[in-house]
C-alpha cells in the first residue's frame, strides 16, 4: 500500500506539469496575432452608366483620378471612386470568430462580456 | 486503505518528519517524495529570506528589465524601417542629401505655448503649429527637385513626420528604462513595463502607416474627406471645387434646392488642411453668412473598445481632433451667427485611423454621407446654404 502513495504524489506533479504547459501554450496563442491576408482593392466607376469594376490597387490611383480603362458596358470615361483594404480572414480564424451559428464565436458570443 | 488515509500518511510520516527512523518501512518512491517536499520547504524558505533581503526585487528588476529591452529593440527595428522607407522615398523622387532631410526631421520638435498666460494661447499655438508644418515642408520642398507634384512632396512629409513619431516613443521609453535601471528605481521600471504593450501597439500602428503613406493609399482619417467627395459626387455641381486657403478646397453644390458648400483638405496628397479658416474666409461673403442654416462636419471617431468599426454617431459640435485653432474659429462663427452645429462620426481605432482605409471604414462613410443628407432635409429649408466639411487627411482622395 505504501508504494501506491508516491505514485499518487508523482501523478499529482505531473498534471500540475501538465496543465502549466497547456495552460502556456494556450496563452502564447491567444497572444499571437492572427491575421487573413490583405488586398488593397480600387473600385472603378463608369461616369456614364455608373457600371462598377474592382481590381488590384497600382500606385497613382487616388478617389477621383481619371483612368485610362473604358467601361466594358458602354466605353465611356472611368473613375476611381473607391479604395480600400479587403481583409481575407483564414479559415481557422473563421471559424472561431464568426458569429454565424454553428461556428465557435457564435457561442463564445453569447458569454463575453461586450 | 482509502486515499484519505494516503494522504495522511505523507503528511504524517514524510512531511512533518522528513528524516525519522520511520522511513525505513517506506519504499524507495516513497523516499523521493520526502525528498520532493523538504527541497520545496527548503526553496521556499530561502525565497523568503530573499524577499526580506531585497534579492527578490533585483531580480524582479532585472526581469522587468530584459523585457522591455526586448521590446525596445522591436521599436528600434520599426524606426530603422521607417527611416529606410523615407530614404527610398526621398532617393525615388530625386531628392539631394536625402540622409541630410531625414536627419533634420527625424528629432525635430515643437516647443507648445506657455499655458499660466491663457490670452492669446490659441492664436500662439496657431503659430507654432503653422510654423512647424511649413518649416518640415521646406526643408522637403528644398531638397527634391521642382518638377515633383504636390501629393508626392505631401506624403514625403508625412512620412518623414511618421519616423520622427516612432523616434520619439523608442528614445522616450529608452530613457524612463535607463532612468529607472540607473537610480534602482523598480517602480519607474515596473511602470514603462505595465504601460508597453500599449506603446508597442501604437509604434506597430506607426510602422504600418508608413507603407500605407508611402503608397498614397487612403487611411482611415480619409474618411471626412471621402464622405465630402462622395456627398460632392451625388450633388448636382454649381461650381468647380478650389483652393480657398492653404491646402484646403471648396465646392458649391445643389442639393434638394439647397445651396451646398463642401469644404475638405486638398487632396490626393497627405494634409488636413485648414478647415476652420476656410470656413471663416468662406463666412466672409455675405450672401453665404446670411443664408447659413447648418455647419455639418464629418470626421473620424476613435471607437470605444467593444464597439464596431464603421458605426456612426450623430451628435452636436465641431467633429475635429486638431489641437484647437481650426476647431474654435468654426465654434466661434457659429455662436456668432447663431448657426447649428451637427457632427457625423465614423468610429475606428487608433491604428485603423492611420492605417489603410478598410471595407468597414468604407461602408461606415456611406451611412454618414446618408445621415449627413437627412439632416440636410430634417433640419434646413429649400433656398438654404449648408457648409459641409469633411474633416481629416485626404491622402488618396482627390477633389471631386
Amino acid at each position: 500500500m505504501q508504494a501506491e502513495i508516491p505514485l499518487i504524489i508523482l501523478l499529482t506533479l505531473s498534471l500540475y506539469s501538465l496543465v502549466m504547459v497547456i495552460l502556456t501554450a494556450v496563452g502564447i496563442r491567444s497572444q499571437r496575432r492572427v491575421r487573413g491576408r490583405e488586398r488593397i482593392i480600387t473600385q472603378v466607376v463608369c461616369e456614364n452608366c455608373g457600371y462598377k469594376v474592382t481590381r488590384s490597387f497600382t500606385p497613382g490611383d487616388y478617389v477621383g483620378a481619371k483612368t485610362r480603362e473604358k467601361c466594358p458596358r458602354c466605353g465611356s470615361p472611368m473613375r476611381i471612386s473607391l479604395i480600400f483594404v479587403e481583409k481575407d480572414a483564414s479559415i481557422s480564424r473563421y471559424l472561431f470568430t464568426s458569429r454565424e451559428p454553428g461556428n465557435a464565436g457564435y457561442y463564445k458570443s453569447l458569454i463575453r462580456l461586450k | 486503505m482509502t486515499i484519505h488515509n494516503n494522504i495522511y500518511n505523507v503528511l504524517l510520516i514524510h512531511g512533518f518528519f522528513p528524516f525519522s527512523s520511520n522511513t525505513s518501512t517506506t519504499e524507495t518512491g516513497s523516499s523521493l517524495a520526502t525528498w520532493i517536499i523538504a527541497l520545496s520547504i527548503l526553496a521556499s524558505t530561502i525565497m523568503s529570506m530573499l524577499a526580506f533581503l531585497g534579492i527578490s526585487q533585483g531580480m524582479q528588476l532585472r526581469i522587468w528589465k530584459n523585457q522591455v529591452e526586448s521590446k525596445l529593440r522591436i521599436i528600434e527595428g520599426y524606426v530603422r524601417e521607417a527611416e529606410s522607407s523615407a530614404l527610398e522615398l526621398l532617393k525615388s523622387s530625386g531628392a539631394r542629401n536625402p540622409q541630410d532631410v531625414v536627419a533634420r526631421v527625424k528629432d525635430f520638435f515643437m516647443i507648445g505655448p506657455v499655458t499660466i498666460e491663457p490670452i492669446d494661447i490659441i492664436r500662439r499655438l496657431e503659430s507654432i503649429i503653422r510654423t512647424g508644418e511649413v518649416h518640415i515642408e521646406r526643408i522637403v520642398k528644398d531638397s527634391l527637385p521642382s518638377s515633383i507634384s504636390e501629393h508626392i512632396l505631401k506624403n514625403t512629409v508625412t512620412l518623414l513626420s511618421l519616423l520622427n513619431a516612432l523616434n520619439t516613443i523608442y528614445k522616450y521609453l529608452r530613457h524612463l528604462l535607463l532612468l529607472g535601471v540607473k537610480s534602482k528605481n523598480a517602480m519607474l521600471v515596473a511602470q514603462v513595463w505595465m504601460m508597453m504593450p500599449l506603446y508597442l501597439r501604437i509604434a506597430k500602428a506607426y510602422r504600418e502607416a508608413v507603407n500605407a503613406v508611402s503608397k498614397g493609399i487612403p487611411i482611415g482619417d480619409s474618411a471626412g474627406p471621402l464622405a465630402a467627395y462622395k456627398i460632392a459626387m451625388e450633388s448636382k455641381p454649381l461650381s468647380k471645387m478650389k483652393e480657398i486657403v492653404k491646402d484646403t478646397v471648396y465646392g458649391e453644390y445643389n442639393y434638394e434646392d439647397r445651396r451646398l458648400i463642401v469644404v475638405k483638405a486638398k487632396g490626393p496628397g497627405s494634409t488636413v488642411g485648414r478647415p476652420g479658416e476656410a470656413v471663416e474666409k468662406l463666412l466672409e461673403d455675405t450672401t453665404i453668412a446670411s443664408s447659413l442654416a447648418a455647419i455639418i462636419t464629418i470626421d473620424a471617431a476613435l471607437k470605444f473598445e467593444g464597439e464596431e468599426t464603421g458605426t456612426i454617431a450623430e451628435g452636436i459640435g465641431v467633429a475635429m481632433g486638431d489641437p484647437g485653432p481650426e476647431k474654435i474659429r468654426i465654434e466661434r462663427l457659429a455662436s456668432k451667427l447663431r448657426v447649428p452645429l451637427y457632427a457625423i462620426v465614423v468610429k475606428m481605432s487608433m491604428e485603423e485611423a492611420i492605417n489603410a482605409i478598410t471595407q468597414n471604414i468604407v461602408e461606415g462613410v456611406t451611412k454618414a454621407v446618408e445621415k449627413a443628407k437627412r439632416i440636410i432635409k430634417e433640419s434646413t429649408r429649400p433656398g438654404d446654404t449648408i457648409i459641409l466639411v469633411g474633416v481629416g487627411n485626404s491622402i488618396g482622395v482627390g477633389q471631386a
